[in-house]
């Protein structure tokens, strides 16, 4: 039972660390520009238009 | 995307309108209370009126209704918005606001008779356990299937914090309240000794790290972008905020427990994941206030800035001085003294509380198309109640680190120096301090229920009648 948790443990931290490089990927920067403004445009939602429209 | 849909708002103004009533309630309950603590005749000798009834009932009806109610109304109403879709289903929708408030008169009614299962946030007994659990799924049905046909593909931030705090909570609530009924209002707790108080403090604690903590957080990250008209500071930072609370939260529990039964690895365990949580806290902080970056000028006149930035900073400052008490030697020191009230009500009464607050200001004005009746009692109403919550707090702290400090002083040969009785003499003019921060702090609520009363009843702009709010 140990060596499960001392596994689901690692698991869980290896999980976490490609979690944060993710998040710092190049790759992501256009959709978090874009993801950072969706509570400023959703009034615009209101009057009929949004991103994917 | 050329259909109209119209949201469901008036769900979030039901539960907004509610925030301010149960905010009263609970804290009206919390003053009288705290003047028992400062005049024990104050409980007139009445069993339901007593100290040890009331207490629980002011901790349920400021944490699970005025928060409880906050975090309905705020998720239901980010939720519709930044996923262009109306929620999942009015019919569940409207079963968690009366179920939820049916809930809450249940507790209001049941704590002061005595009827409680004497577990810490969790005081009310098994046929309300299965209540509550019942409209949580229900809320969980409602939040997710929203997020599942959304039109907007990315699910914003604050929607990851609202989902995560749902879960956590349901999880948390389930298995602490695992309970063996005996008669309809006495059930006895699943678990026994150590593991019950265990199992009860890694409830009690997530409670405020998913509840207090993760749902609120859903608010700062929609509410300051919003009230600022600026984007997250770092949305790459709010990606890793959220992930790092929740596989840290969950671990810190057992720092409830040091110098008790708990073996001691665990408790170690629960120090260390504490210690860590400030990194993910702080990095919350910075990356709310850091969202004014370029718009600071705009919180001398904004008294909703006012409110959702100041609470990101007591979020900053409890949050620094959790971690800190959880080291065993500080808590050697601070536990069971009123160090610890002081640490909880700079959480609660300016983080949890402000950025509610700051919340309903934005929201209720908006609900009924209407501007805020008066800008200038909002900004009184911040001035009262943070004179409220640093008098609170102050006299907290001296308090308890003067307890604390009485009780671990001996005399040469090794006898105390302090009986205990000297100890709650020396504590008496602090309570009544605490007693005039937290009647500030109520007076400041009754100021802001006042103001969107007036609000709310104001004739309706000439130019407008009140348009419906629509999703393109």
């Amino acid at each position: 039972m140990e060596t499960f948790h001392t596994i689901w443990t690692a698991l869980l931290m290896i999980l976490f660390i490609l979690i944060f490089i993710r998040a710092w990927s190049r790759k992501r920067t256009l959709e978090y520009r874009e993801a950072s403004h969706i509570p400023l445009e959703d009034d615009n939602l209101t009057n009929g238009s949004s991103k994917d429209g | 995307m050329n259909e109209t849909v119209q949201y469901n708002d008036k769900v979030v103004q039901q539960f907004a309108i509610m925030t301010v009533v149960w905010g009263i309630v609970g804290m009206l309950v919390g003053v009288i209370i705290a003047a028992q603590l400062a005049w024990p005749a104050l409980n007139f000798d009445i069993a339901w009126l007593t100290f040890g009834r009331l207490r629980p009932l002011h901790t349920n009806a400021v944490i699970f209704a005025f928060g409880g109610c906050a975090l309905f109304a705020t998720s239901y109403y980010v939720v519709q918005r930044t996923c262009g879709v109306r929620l999942f289903s009015d019919f569940l929708a409207s079963l968690t606001f009366w179920g939820w408030q049916t809930v809450i008169v249940l507790a209001a009614i049941t704590l002061p008779l005595g009827i409680t299962t004497s577990k810490e946030y969790a005081e009310l007994e098994w046929p309300i356990d299965i209540l509550i659990t019942i409209i949580w799924v229900s809320y969980a049905i409602v939040f997710f299937g929203t997020i599942l046909k959304r039109k907007i593909p990315h699910i914003y931030v604050a929607n990851w914090f609202f989902a995560g705090f749902i879960i956590a909570v349901a999880v948390l609530h389930v298995v602490n309240s695992a309970a063996l009924p005996v008669t309809l209002f006495k059930s006895y707790s699943a678990y026994a000794g150590v593991q019950d108080a265990m199992v009860q403090w890694w409830y009690g604690h997530n409670a405020v790290g998913f509840f207090l903590t993760a749902g609120f957080l859903g608010i700062m990250y929609y509410f300051i972008p919003k009230q600022a008209n600026r984007p997250v500071y770092s949305y790459r930072l709010s990606v890793v905020h959220f992930w790092a609370l929740v596989f840290t939260y969950i671990w810190a529990g057992p720092h409830h427990l040091h110098y008790t039964a708990l073996p001691d690895w665990a408790q170690s365990l629960g120090m260390v994941f504490s210690l860590i949580l400030l990194a993910p806290s702080w990095g919350g902080m910075v990356n709310g206030i850091m969202t004014l970056s370029g718009a600071w000028e705009k919180l001398r006149s904004d008294p909703i800035l006012k409110f959702l930035v100041v609470s990101v900073s007591f979020y900053g400052m409890s949050t620094f001085e959790g971690p800190m008490m959880s080291i065993k030697t500080v808590n050697a020191l601070s536990h069971y003294t009123d160090w610890t009230i002081g640490h909880v009500h700079s959480g609660a009464l300016g983080w949890v509380g402000f950025i509610s607050i700051g919340a309903m200001y934005y929201l209720i004005p908006r609900l009924a198309g209407r501007e805020l009746y008066s800008i200038r009692l909002a900004n009184i109403h911040f001035l009262v109640a943070t004179i409220g919550i640093v008098l609170y707090i102050t006299a907290m702290w001296v308090s308890g680190i003067m307890q604390g400090l009485m009780w671990r002083a001996v005399n040469p040969d090794g006898t105390l120096t302090y009986s205990f009785i000297e100890s709650v003499q020396a504590m008496h003019p602090f309570y009544i301090i605490r007693f005039l921060g937290g009647l500030l702090y109520l007076a400041g609520m009754l100021l802001m229920a006042y103001n969107l009363a007036k609000t709310i009843y104001s004739p309706a702009p000439a130019s407008q009648a009140r348009a419906p709010a629509v999703a393109g």
